[in-house]
């Protein structure tokens, strides 16, 4: 009876381990694309600038942080946010922030870091860090700099959120 | 016995295990500034009042004097193009006229007050008023005037006689001018 109770425990071990050998992951509610609504960029009288800074609404965008193995879910696990971009389309006087505007859910502490809006860069930066399982985490974007003055066009680029365990 | 507590001692280590890692999550972002063309005047579009001043004295002639001058206009606009788009300009034209023959209508803008910001257009000195768009500002970029008076460019009207014996002796004239903004 031994031997069986031994055996199977170590099966049972063996593959809780296994599935659980998976790093956190991250993903991105509602949707991986920011947009703007068509007022902030529209000029209303002749002689005035388009408004100088577009926001997105403080939940317009949520972020989670969980593993794959919901029981690990129950587990602390440490994790930082880095971000930065990738320029397809751009302007050096345009500003791309974000900042942290909530805490979102979970079982651990709030998230510390981002609660001010930070500057989006080609380099990565750290934007917020936290323990354990974490979701609905909102997001708020702002793009300042724009104006007439610069070239009527479509402006594009990418923001990288890097998930990383240390 | 002992194996199997090794065993098991070996698949706690791999439980317990964090695995460092790191995930990457891409957002895109995209907006479009649009062409914008906006073209007002202020304080208001309301009519102003030139005249003629009457002689003083029997025989003399009447005089061109300060009340054939109008300042009291400011033309603001707002102007974005696209990176190798043309230049814009400001035209004025004549829509509805019935000035007599020997009085023109001339327009002038001044240069740009400095209240805005990019590329501002260049007046194109005085011109006399037609029934065809004539030029006041050009060279146009990406730009915008400020709203309001005293701010943009100025407009001077003014009367000008080019021959006197065409003159009515009395009587009131309209005239309605149209300022276009253009490629």
């Amino acid at each position: 009876m031994r031997p069986f109770f031994f055996f199977s425990l170590l099966i049972w071990l063996f593959t809780l381990g296994v599935v659980t050998h998976l790093p956190a992951q991250t993903q991105i509610q509602p949707s991986a694309f920011l947009t703007f609504p068509d007022e902030q960029l529209r000029v209303f009288n002749a002689g005035s600038d388009i408004p100088n800074q577009l926001v997105t609404g403080p939940n317009d965008m949520l972020i989670d942080i969980y593993r794959r193995n919901f029981i690990q879910n129950f587990f602390p696990f440490e994790w930082r946010i880095e971000v930065s971009r990738i320029d397809t389309e751009w302007h050096p006087d345009l500003r791309l922030e974000v900042r942290r505007s909530g805490n979102g859910q979970g079982f651990y502490s709030i998230p510390t870091g981002g609660e001010v809006y930070q500057t989006i860069a080609p380099t990565p930066s750290l934007l917020m860090e936290g323990v354990g399982y974490r979701v609905d985490i909102p997001l708020q974007f702002r793009i300042r700099g724009c104006s007439v003055t610069l070239p009527a066009k479509t402006y594009q680029t990418t923001i990288l959120l890097t998930l990383v365990e240390p | 016995m002992g194996k199997c507590y090794f065993l098991a001692f070996v698949v706690l280590c791999v439980v317990t295990t964090n695995a460092a890692g790191q995930q990457d999550l891409g957002m895109e972002v995209s907006f479009t500034l649009p062409e914008t063309a906006l073209v007002r005047l202020e304080p208001n579009n309301s009519t102003i009042q030139l005249a003629l001043t009457p002689p003083s004295e029997a025989g003399a002639r009447p005089e061109v004097g300060a009340e054939a001058v109008d300042r009291s206009k400011w033309i603001n606009y707002t102007s974005a193009i696209t990176e190798d788009g043309p230049l814009r300009r400001i035209s004025a034209e004549l829509i509805e006229s019935n000035l007599p023959e020997g009085i023109s209508l001339t327009l002038e803008a001044t240069p740009d007050q400095g209240s805005g910001a990019g590329r501002l257009g260049i007046p194109s000195g005085r011109i006399t008023l037609s029934e065809s768009p004539r030029t006041i500002i050009s060279q146009i970029g990406g730009a915008y005037t400020g709203e309001g008076t005293n701010r943009g460019h100025q407009l001077i009207y003014s009367l000008r006689v080019d021959d006197w014996s065409e003159i009515p002796s009395t009587g009131a004239f309209l005239a309605r001018v149209l300022f276009t903004i253009t490629d």
